[in-house]
């Protein structure tokens, strides 16, 4: 189980700098969230360790082996793999063909798939429909279970939780949870942080694109300042507004 | 009166089916890689001359060309520092044998003139390669360019390929006898074994196409990344793979197409062009993605010819260039086609 | 930020330079006409004649629309004078005339059909048409002569002279290119020429600026057609001879070849890159041909690879490489500032934006349920809400973008308008949540674009010099916009080399051309470092201090915290609260909604 590091990470998307600075690490078999809210950053962050987009400075580094320059299929190779927040499934292919398409990396046994209908049964009697006609929590469900397919070493969730009814997030987090159990390492980015910090060992909050807190699980929640993270608080602003009105 | 329009029908059907074989390789291609290609006749072009080359038993410098374009790439990838010693083993042996059934076919046809089969065996193996290699050349190295520049390279790469057809085959047709000479009586209709051949091949073709796209993993792969390029990457779905895998199916198809057609219109280095865009308009209907709403452009296209060339003779292809424009607004309209963002 | 904020001298105007580019153009050709040797003077012929139909081409380049039809349009010029001179007793320039008209109607009829085409779909359209044309040529025989040509094509003649003599004709026809590529070259720098660069760039920013796109669009193309009907119909009066092969394909792509080295974006590109199509032509049929002993195939082989390896190498053509070293031309800053006072319009005390129980459905799912804020003056206010909240949706009906399905929006005391565009005239200015400048123009140019609305001068205007007290007066309120932002050190700067903050500031110093009451800003903040924001901060109250609203959406809960006057926070489609700032931050349901439950 690996060890994943990330060093002074700076990523971002033609002139915009999205997360600058960054250093975060997670040890074999934990599950660390990221935290923070819309426009923090979270998701340009996995992206940029996943190879979708290209980090301008600083390393990714699994179990000491540089990841830079990877295209994400050869990451995928590697055991990374990522459940992007807009899942990217393939609509128009019936549940079973995605699922399989998952493990196409690793030539997935039967036995792979079975397991992916124990853990979501909902999918096995879905099997045969065209993705696009799930509801979104099967559909979530399914990004996951295509993701297990490729037998991950690290697995990165961007979101899960996004546009869900409350008990349908029960169910993934459950899974989650499960998985956790089995001794995947995890990295869980989510806007929902209380959900969050409930099935995680420790956390990461970004602001604007750089950490500002972290720690526990334990530690976060009882933390004052997790919520100005996500309100506002610092008073850098006041100087720059009120020098207008001096004179 | 009714034995002509039977004629016409059995004459438009034949057509069709060989625009049936160039749509789908415009559409297995765009599909995947986002390019239409315009060179895609091309193919048809080399095909049919390389056919008749292998045929009369003449050394193949297209075959040659492409195995050493194989092997340039294949240094070029084994020289990857990241690779692992049994990774590079198996790329050596891997273009070694790709390399090595380009050149034997082509020598074996070379050996034995005359032969059919070999014939075709040589020239799909270097058209289809040929694909792989143009892919790799003009369209991997701006993947990320707009639609708009991926379609112009295509049209460098028309005129590149053009050219060198004329170069290695000169301005001369060439003649090639039909796979079985005669035909037979359908009714009140004479059909050549020819345009038989033409529609049964087509259509096993287009059925085995079919299958491998549904039923394997590998075709449900090239589906995937046409669907959703990200979606695919993320299951290590190859895409750059997958793209060389669509280029040489298009163009395996398209020399198909051309090496049927040579027997009746001999292979010349003119007759890409006209038939690629022939090819379009039909694939066109299908927004250059459905494969059955394609099918059916298709017969519409090689019905419009065949009825057109009858009535209106010297306008007729006129007419099928210019049933491209309602295409595109109906299609425009229904899907437009995506802009590059912002 | 660079060493660019040099001040320009008042001469180097695009006026000048233009005329200059004009000036040159002619001479030189007039030079090599008056002396060169025969051959020479055919070739100077070929490639004036191509620079005009590539000036066009890159005119409609420049407006985002790629054609690889362009020759035939040249086909319908020569064609149509031809047949007209030769077999129904025309006069030679009367014919020409006909067949430029000729031209022109038919780039109105395509360009008309094609106009709603979208990505791929127009070059493939004009593709098509262009081989039609070539088929239709070919099967029209008895009239044009079909494939073996139409000759005896009487000489271009005016009353009584006649124009035989090559190198009299090569003036001519330079003459011609001379005073397009000047006129193009000044009408690129004005109020029109800006508008379809914004075209390219995105035609749904360029719509709320009041550009009426498909207007616009229809006379590029018309435009097109019409130099490409020129240059066939005086290709038919020199060489005497035509037939349907140099208005081919294969001619609309050399074309599209010249553009492309030329750059896409300047007439004299156009002119540059015919003449090095043409050289390079030469060359491979001189040289190359005969030492391989070769024919002409090989061209076509090195033209396709050329293609091929420009388009991989250098998307911006050789141009922008030149184009660097190109000295700027630009209109310098006025001796005298003007203000740029926000115009007062409506009753003292009013709300400038009012929004009340506001809904919007969209199928069966509800994105907005009663929502109410107002904006008053000399406020900032900021619309907060987490992700999925309606933030966009909110923006968007109040400036008119879309329509609510229940509730009332006032703005400036009045409904929105029903043409974006007209926000403008209310007083009310907006920017985007994605950057949407113009990254081929300066920062000075796309700060002037924001004053397309208010502006009349049109495309005669800006090639012939008719617009300069309007064009004055836009860039003396451009500069004035600038400075507010404290941009001016980068106004001759090319847009595209702006960080995101600038780019950001830019796009407000855009807004405020108009003189806004008013302004709306989608995410002003996202993408910025931390610098860039502080001075965001610092020009927001500047802005309001100058008696300018403010309404922002954003995410930066610091930024908006600190900058603005209240808070209006949403949460899954409804108003959760209005209040200060700090009310906001110590509230226990913006908490749970932030941060989950």
């Amino acid at each position: 189980m690996p060890d994943l590091r990330v060093s002074d990470l700076n990523v971002g998307y033609g002139r915009a700098t999205v997360i600058e600075a960054l250093d975060l690490d997670v040890k074999s078999g934990e599950l660390v969230t990221v935290l923070g809210a819309n426009g923090a950053g979270k998701s340009t962050l996995l992206n940029g360790i996943m190879g979708l987009c290209r980090p301008r400075a600083g390393s990714v580094t699994l179990d000491g082996v540089d990841l830079a320059g990877l295209r994400p299929e050869q990451l995928v190779a590697r055991g990374v793999v990522l459940v992007p927040e807009r899942r990217e499934l393939f609509g128009n292919l019936p549940v079973e063909v995605n699922l399989r398409l998952g493990g196409y990396r690793t030539g997935a046994p039967a036995k792979a798939l079975d397991r992916i209908y124990e853990l979501f049964p909902i999918l096995a009697e879905r099997r045969r429909q065209k993705a696009a006609t799930l509801s979104g929590g099967e559909q979530q469900m399914l990004a996951v279970g295509r993701a297990l397919m490729a037998a991950p070493r690290l697995l990165m969730l961007d979101e899960p939780s996004i546009g869900l009814a409350p008990l349908i997030v029960q169910e993934i987090l459950l899974v989650i949870g499960q998985l956790k159990s089995e001794g995947l390492t995890i990295i869980l980015v989510e806007q929902n942080a209380r959900l969050a910090l409930s099935v995680a060992d420790r956390g990461y909050v970004l602001e604007v694109g750089r950490i500002v807190l972290q720690g526990s699980s334990a530690e976060l929640s009882a933390d004052p300042r997790l919520s100005q993270a996500y309100l506002g608080g610092a008073s850098d602003y006041a100087a720059a507004r009120d020098q207008v009105y001096v004179d | 009166m009714l034995d002509t329009l039977l004629f016409l029908v059995a004459d438009g059907i034949t057509n069709g089916a060989v625009y049936g074989l160039l749509a789908l390789s415009l559409i297995v291609v765009y599909t995947v890689t986002r390019v239409v290609n315009i060179a895609q006749g091309e193919y048809v072009t080399l095909g049919a001359l390389s056919f008749a080359s292998a045929l009369s038993g003449t050394f193949s410098v297209l075959s040659a060309i492409v195995a050493a374009g194989l092997a340039a790439f294949a240094l070029k990838d084994v020289a990857d520092r990241r690779l692992t010693g049994t990774m590079r083993v198996r790329i050596v042996l891997s273009r070694a044998l790709w390399i090595f059934i380009v050149l034997a076919t082509a020598w074996l046809a070379n050996l034995l003139p005359g032969s059919y089969w070999l014939a075709v065996l040589a020239s799909l193996v270097a058209i289809a390669s040929l694909g792989t290699l143009i892919y790799r050349l003009t369209v991997e190295p701006v993947s990320g360019a707009s639609p708009i520049v991926l379609l112009i390279v295509s049209v460098g790469v028309y005129m590149v390929l053009h050219g060198t057809a004329v170069l290695i085959w000169g301005a001369e047709p060439r003649s090639v006898p039909p796979v079985v000479e005669g035909g037979v009586e359908l009714g009140p209709v004479f059909v050549t074994y020819q345009s038989l051949w033409i529609c049964a091949s087509s259509l096993v073709a287009m059925i085995a196409l079919y299958l491998f796209s549904e039923r394997t993993l590998t075709g449900q792969a090239l589906q995937a990344t046409a669907v959703n390029r990200t979606g695919a990457q993320l299951c290590g779905i190859p895409v750059g793979v997958a793209g060389q895998l669509s280029f040489a199916i298009g163009a395996g198809f398209s020399a198909l197409s051309g090496l049927l057609l040579a027997p009746l219109i001999t292979a010349n280095y003119d007759m890409g062009l006209p038939i690629g865009l022939k090819g379009f308009v039909a694939a066109a209907l299908g927004g250059i993605v459905e494969y059955p709403t394609a099918l059916v452009g298709v017969l519409l296209v090689g019905l419009t010819e065949s009825f057109s060339a009858f009535q209106v003779s010297a306008y007729r292809d006129v007419v099928v260039y210019l049933m491209v424009i309602p295409i595109l607004l109906w299609r425009n309209a229904v899907r437009p086609p995506e802009t590059h963002g912002h | 930020m660079s060493s660019l904020s040099k001040e320009l001298g008042s001469w180097r105007t695009p006026n000048v330079a233009s005329f200059a580019v004009a000036l040159a153009l002619f001479a030189v050709s007039s030079l090599i006409a008056m002396s060169g040797p025969r051959y020479d003077v055919t070739l100077l012929v070929t490639v004036g004649l191509s620079a005009v139909a590539a000036m066009g081409l890159t005119l409609l380049l420049i407006a985002g629309q790629v054609s690889l039809g362009q020759a035939a349009f040249m086909a319908v010029g020569a064609y149509v004078s031809a047949i007209l001179a030769r077999d129904h007793g025309f006069p030679a320039v009367l014919a020409l005339f006909a067949g430029v008209a000729t031209s022109a109607v038919c780039g109105a009829i395509v360009g008309g059909i094609t106009l709603r085409l979208k990505g791929h779909f127009l070059p493939l359209a004009t593709l098509a048409m262009g081989m039609a044309c070539s088929a239709a040529i070919v099967a029209a025989g008895p009239v044009t002569g079909g494939a073996s040509g139409f000759g005896q094509i009487p000489p271009l003649s005016f009353g009584r002279f006649e124009l035989v003599d090559d190198r009299a004709f090569a003036i001519v026809v330079w003459s011609i290119v001379a005073v397009a590529a000047g006129g193009f070259s000044r009408l690129l720098s004005t109020r029109t020429g800006r508008a379809i660069a914004a075209l390219k760039t995105d035609i749904e920013m360029a719509g709320v600026f009041g550009v009426n796109a498909t207007r616009l669009r229809l006379l590029v193309f018309v435009v097109a057609a019409t130099l490409a009907g020129l240059s066939g119909g005086l290709y038919a009066f020199y060489f005497k001879f035509i037939s349907p092969a140099p208005f081919g394909l294969t001619s609309s792509i050399n074309l599209l070849i010249a553009c492309i080295f030329g750059g896409m974006s300047h007439p004299f590109g156009a002119v540059l890159g015919a003449s090095a199509v043409t050289a390079l032509e030469m060359f491979l049929q001189n040289t190359v041909a005969r030492m391989l002993g070769l024919s002409g195939n090989v061209e076509m082989i090195v033209f396709g690879v050329v293609l091929i390896g420009v388009l991989l190498r250098w998307p911006g053509g050789i141009w922008s490489a030149l184009h660097r070293a190109w000295p700027v031309f630009s209109t310098p800053r006025p001796a005298r500032n003007i203000e740029l006072t926000p115009s007062k319009r409506g009753v003292e005390g009013d709300d400038l934006l009012s929004v009340r129980g506001i809904g919007k459905k969209f199928g069966g799912l509800t994105a907005l349920h009663d929502v109410s804020f107002s904006v008053g003056a000399d406020q900032i206010v900021g619309l907060i809400g987490p992700n999925g909240a309606g933030k966009s949706t909110t923006f968007n009906i109040a400036t008119g973008l879309t329509e609510p399905s229940e509730g009332r929006v006032r703005l400036m005391g009045a409904p929105p308008p029903s043409r974006v565009s007209d926000l403008v005239h209310r007083g009310v200015s907006r920017t985007f949540q994605h950057v949407r400048i113009i990254p081929e123009r300066t920062v000075l140019e796309n700060v002037a674009f924001g004053g397309y609305a208010q502006g009349r001068s049109g495309m005669i205007a800006g090639m012939f010099g008719l617009d300069q007290a309007e064009e004055a007066a836009t860039f003396a309120k451009a500069w004035r916009a600038l400075e507010i932002v404290e941009l001016d050190g980068l106004a001759h700067e090319p847009a595209s080399r702006l960080a995101m903050g600038q780019a950001r500031l830019v796009e407000v110093a855009r807004a405020l051309i108009s003189r806004p009451r008013l302004l709306l800003l989608d995410e002003p903040a996202a993408g910025l470092r931390t610098g860039e924001k502080l001075k965001l901060v610092t020009l927001l109250h500047r802005l309001k201090r100058a008696g300018t609203s403010v309404l922002l959406v954003e995410h930066d809960m610091d930024l908006v915290m600190n900058c603005v006057d209240q808070v209006v926070v949403l949460d899954r489609g409804h108003g959760l609260m209005t209040g200060l700032p700090d009310e906001v931050r110590r509230d226990e349901r913006v908490i749970a909604a932030y941060l989950g439950t």
